[in-house]
């Protein structure tokens, strides 16, 4: 009972909130700082999304996922126990279940999110789109007319020594290497290129400094395919491959590649046509807008997709991201698509903390009036 | 108006210009190719010959109405002028010259400008780079520069090579030299179609009759002979097929003349001073007058449009103040048509009043007074000096309010949209928010905390004028009033209620030292400053909040721990820090007291230290002399609290 009371009082503590405070605050300028020389994926992994940092190396400090989750005991706790319910306590009741359901909103966010993009042409349509920073090593039988069965295997479960099985094509892969970003080369010898599959033509692969943006990395891995009939041959798959690799064998050929991680949508997106306009005798943008079709199950509709004025259905939201300038006037517009099943969160607790603030400290004002009075 | 002896000109000009901080980059990027390949052809020539002493244009009101176009922005000629004169030299006129009234000789009689003094120099060693005499006060004339142009064209060539991180001061000094002079240089030829010139002294008295030019006018313009370029067409037209051997005098006068054009207009191309739009494909697009000369534009209304800014030129010349103004009316009429409904053209007037009224600097300054009769009020038992602050403070709040609301109707937009409407938000919030103060206490502390913020933010906001056009246009992610005015404003607000807090905490430190004996005063301050920070603490949240909402809403994601984000939590979380620390009985008055002052240097931090960073989707327009601000500002503000706050701990509990 001692140590439960223990328990109970250290995560009631008020000083405990100030620490923590201190702590986010100091992993919030670090992080900052960070972002200077690594940017800002490497430091939302090494300061935000992490639990424990080692500073300089060796000192140990909590990372913000610990501090995050500390102060959401504590708000709970205080909540549960601590406060005192009544109207003078309420501007104070609202601003704290505003900041845990924010908390709450953040947790949602990080565990169920889905941030992908979708690059079309004009003229071009796709019910798929890429994910920024993960990856699929995909496998699929050659021949198979319009429609083709794909069999994707995240990347993240590439680590050397690990057997990738592709059952559906009776094949598996062992992977020997796998570099999140490398730099490929071709061999000269005509003898060494042969004892590799690659459609481009690349022999061998070298790890290479990750980027700071992930969406920069070039990854590449080296695999032992091994066929139906027992037989192996040395598999390359890199990201920048021109084309897809295909193993043909006993009459069948399957194809690989190693891709961006595809996630299906629930209609089919074509681009019409993508404006752009600026201030007059400048490179000062002034809009960028796609006019999308929507095809939703047989249902077709035209949307309008510009800066500030995203398109949402069913939890998706499609922003208008950026663009590419390419031959013959033609264009390229690239969506921002994001799958948040918390996003209302945010918007809720913005609206509860914020009011409580504003009762919390009229209040105050009042009573202080008051007994000045 | 100053007359000088005009001693040089120099016919060779170029179009590069890029005077905004915003565009820093692509600049950096151009300059390369540009002095790489611009031949600069300065050929010296005895300007007496073309250059004749000009009558006084004495009211330049139609002058200043002509609409500009800059960065993609329609403005009057007037605040072209005085963006152009502050770049150059730090300052919106010239000796008792209003800006447009120099911009005018610049245009119309430029050779009088050679003396000028109007390049700023900040760094002596460029001067010294340049082999030129060292000025003091450190603004130099053309002609000061003229000695050393070759060596700066390749001292500026040789820091746009590197990298923007790696230019030493003195480069980047070399580098808005030599950007200024080119812009200038630009600006010096852009009327010369308009005055004549000995190349276009025309000795064949048969073209002369045969192109209808009157006789008694040689040397002619260029624009003379361009708007009879059909008659010489016309001559020159037949001798495709005609050997040169077989040239009339007059075929070959004619050729002459017209080699002597093409090379004019190629010379003069690409300017970056437009003032004729046009349509093209449904845009708009602006032409400066020798691009529309270059690319042969002969429809009536821009041939009238040219036609009426050489008339403007030759009235400016000959100092006929009638013709000056119906030519710059007549001009004006034409952009107005031309562009019929346009928002920017309607609100002209506006800003041209604006201009004229001069209000942040008016209330800056009676800022300055009302601050000192506080602060006089605080110590004195007389009424007079609390009703004249109140009184000053008002006047000035008035004219601050004013200033505001007109930039917001000639922009179109919420109070703020750059880094320099912050500030001037911030101090006009600082004022109401000690306005509050005072009608709650009466104790002067509102109106002391009110004039020292107003006159300190207001001053400090000049400092961004020198840097570019403060209404200029809105990048497309930014173009949304909806969340300028909701994100940008309760942030900024937040701003303000820490700032207030921190300046009420330097009252309340200071006079715990002086006066411990006032504890009612004290407690009265305290409370004020509390009341300050939790105004900027509900704030700083709200807006921070809103500012995710945006994002989501622009890039859908609520927060994304960029540097700007980040700044804005760090106040929250300081104010929370704050709070909670004296719930625990951490702290106490005077430490709280320490803390809002804190407080202030993690908001200017946030506000504009982010920037300094150079990362993140907020790092927009930002000098390096700001960091040197920043930096001293923290010492200052850490020698305070290292002072004061243990003094005043000291002289507490003797009281």
């Amino acid at each position: 009972m001692y140590w439960l009371n223990k328990i109970i009082g250290f995560f009631l503590s008020l000083k405990l909130t100030v620490v923590c405070l201190l702590l986010l605050s100091v992993l919030t300028v670090a992080g900052t700082l960070y972002q200077v020389e690594y940017g800002l994926y490497m430091a939302q992994q090494r300061f935000f999304d992490s639990w424990l940092i080692l500073f300089f190396g060796f000192i140990p400090f909590p990372g913000a996922q610990w501090v995050l989750g500390l102060l959401f005991i504590n708000l709970f706790a205080n909540m549960i126990i601590r406060f005192q319910y009544g109207w003078r306590q309420s501007g104070i009741i609202m601003i704290h279940m505003g900041l845990l359901l924010l908390l709450a909103g953040g947790w949602v966010t990080r565990q169920f999110g889905q941030e992908s993009f979708l690059s079309l042409l004009e003229g071009e349509g796709s019910n798929l789109s890429s994910s920024y920073h993960e990856w699929e090593i995909a496998a699929w039988r050659e021949g198979g007319g319009r429609v083709r069965d794909v069999v994707a295997i995240d990347a993240d479960y590439a680590e050397p020594g690990r057997v990738l099985p592709f059952e559906e094509f009776d094949v598996h892969l062992t992977v020997e290497d796998f570099h999140r970003h490398a730099r490929a080369f071709r061999a000269t010898d005509p003898d060494v290129a042969a004892q590799v599959l690659n459609a481009t033509g690349i022999t061998f692969l070298e790890a290479a400094r990750p980027h700071w943006e992930p969406q920069e990395d070039m990854p590449g891995g080296i695999f032992t395919l091994q066929a139906p009939d027992g037989s192996t041959r040395r598999l390359l798959l890199f990201s920048g491959d021109r084309e897809p690799t295909t193993f043909a064998h006993g009459g069948e050929a399957v194809t690989f590649s190693l891709r961006r991680k595809r996630y299906p949508l629930p209609m089919m997106v074509s681009l019409i046509n993508f404006e752009k306009t600026f201030h007059p005798n400048s490179e000062i943008p002034r809009s960028f807008a796609s006019f999308i079709q929507v095809d939703l199950q047989g249902v077709a509709r035209d949307v309008l997709v510009e800066m500030n004025r995203p398109f949402r259905y069913q939890g998706y939201t499609f922003y208008q991201a950026s663009y590419a300038d390419l031959d013959h006037g033609q264009h390229m517009s690239t969506f921002a698509i994001v799958l948040n099943y918390g996003r209302i969160i945010p918007y809720v607790a913005t609206g509860l903390t914020f009011l409580g603030l504003a009762v919390h400290f009229l209040i105050e004002l009042f009573r202080r009036r008051r007994n000045v009075v | 108006m100053n007359r000088r002896r005009p001693q040089i000109v120099c016919p060779g000009g170029t179009g590069f210009h890029d005077g905004s901080v915003a565009r820093r980059f692509i600049y950096s990027i151009c300059l390369l190719c540009f002095l790489a390949f611009t031949p600069l052809t300065f050929g010296y020539e005895s300007a007496a010959e073309v250059a004749r002493p000009p009558l006084r244009i004495g009211d330049l009101t139609e002058f200043k109405r002509i609409p500009v176009l800059h960065q993609g922005r329609k403005m009057p000629m007037q605040t072209y002028a005085r963006l152009f004169l502050l770049q150059l030299s730090g300052r919106a006129g010239y000796a008792d010259e209003s800006p447009e009234e120099w911009f005018a000789r610049l245009l119309f009689d430029p050779a009088t400008t050679l003396d000028d003094r109007i390049f700023l120099i900040n760094h002596p060693e460029v001067a010294q780079a340049l082999n030129i005499p060292v000025r003091e006060g450190r603004r130099y004339s053309f002609t000061d520069l003229h000695g050393g142009m070759g060596r700066l064209r390749e001292l500026a060539m040789r820091a746009s090579r590197l990298e923007s991180e790696d230019r030493s001061q003195v480069e980047n000094e070399l580098l808005r030299v030599f950007a200024h002079q080119t812009v200038y240089l630009d600006l010096f030829h852009a009327f010369e179609f308009a005055r004549p010139h000995p190349a276009f002294a025309l000795g064949n008295r048969e073209l002369i009759e045969t192109i209808e030019l009157p006789d008694d006018r040689s040397p002619y313009r260029f624009a003379d002979l361009f708007f009879r370029a059909g008659a010489l067409q016309r001559i020159i037209e037949p001798l495709a097929d005609k050997p040169q051997s077989a040239w009339t005098e007059l075929e070959a006068a004619a050729i002459e003349v017209s080699n002597t054009m093409y090379e004019w207009s190629q010379r003069h191309q690409e300017s970056t001073f437009v003032l004729i739009p046009l349509m093209s494909h449904g845009e708009e697009v602006w032409l400066s007058a020798w691009d529309t000369f270059a690319l042969g534009f002969r429809d009536a209304p821009s041939l009238e449009a040219l036609n009426a800014l050489v008339e403007l030129s030759e009235a400016y010349q000959q100092g006929q103040q009638v013709d000056f103004d119906m030519a710059a009316r007549h001009f004006r009429r034409l952009v107005v048509e031309r562009l019929e409904g346009d928002r920017e053209l309607a609100y002209m007037d506006w800003e041209i009043r604006f201009n004229n009224l001069n209000l942040f600097n008016r209330a800056t300054l009676l800022y300055g007074f009302a601050f000192f009769i506080a602060l006089f009020a605080l110590m004195s038992r007389f009424k007079w000096p609390y009703r004249l602050s109140a009184t000053l403070l008002i006047i000035a709040f008035l004219l601050h309010t004013t200033g505001m609301i007109m930039r917001m109707v000639i922009m179109g937009r919420p109070p703020m949209t750059n880094l320099y409407s912050t500030f001037i938000f911030v101090s006009w919030m600082c004022v109401i928010l000690g306005f509050f103060a005072e009608a709650l206490q009466k104790n002067s502390i509102g109106w002391l905390t009110s004039s020292v913020s107003g006159v300190l933010l207001l001053m400090f906001s000049r400092r961004f004028e020198m840097e570019g056009d403060t209404m200029g246009q809105v990048v497309a992610v930014l173009d949304s009033n909806f969340w300028l005015s909701t994100h940008v404003t309760t942030i900024t607000a937040g701003y303000a209620g820490c700032l207030l807090a921190g300046v009420i905490g330097h009252v309340y430190l200071v006079h715990a030292v002086i006066n411990p004996a006032r504890t009612d005063r004290l407690k009265s301050i305290y409370y004020a400053m509390m009341g300050m920070l939790g105004f900027g603490l509900t704030f700083s949240f709200l807006g921070t909040m809103l500012g995710g909402v945006w994002a989501d809403q622009s890039w859908g994601r609520f927060w994304g721990w960029d540097p700007k984000e980040n700044g804005a939590l760090l106040i929250v979380l300081w104010c929370s820090i704050l709070y909670h620390a004296r719930l625990t009985k951490w702290i106490g008055d005077v430490a709280m007291a320490a803390g809002c002052i804190f407080g202030g240097i993690i908001v200017m931090m946030a506000w504009l230290g982010v920037n300094l960073l150079g990362v993140g989707l907020h790092s927009y327009g930002f000098t390096s002399g700001l960091a040197m601000n920043l930096f001293v500002f923290t010492g200052v503000e850490l020698l305070f609290i290292a002072v004061f706050a243990p003094w005043a701990r000291k002289r507490l509990p003797a009281a």
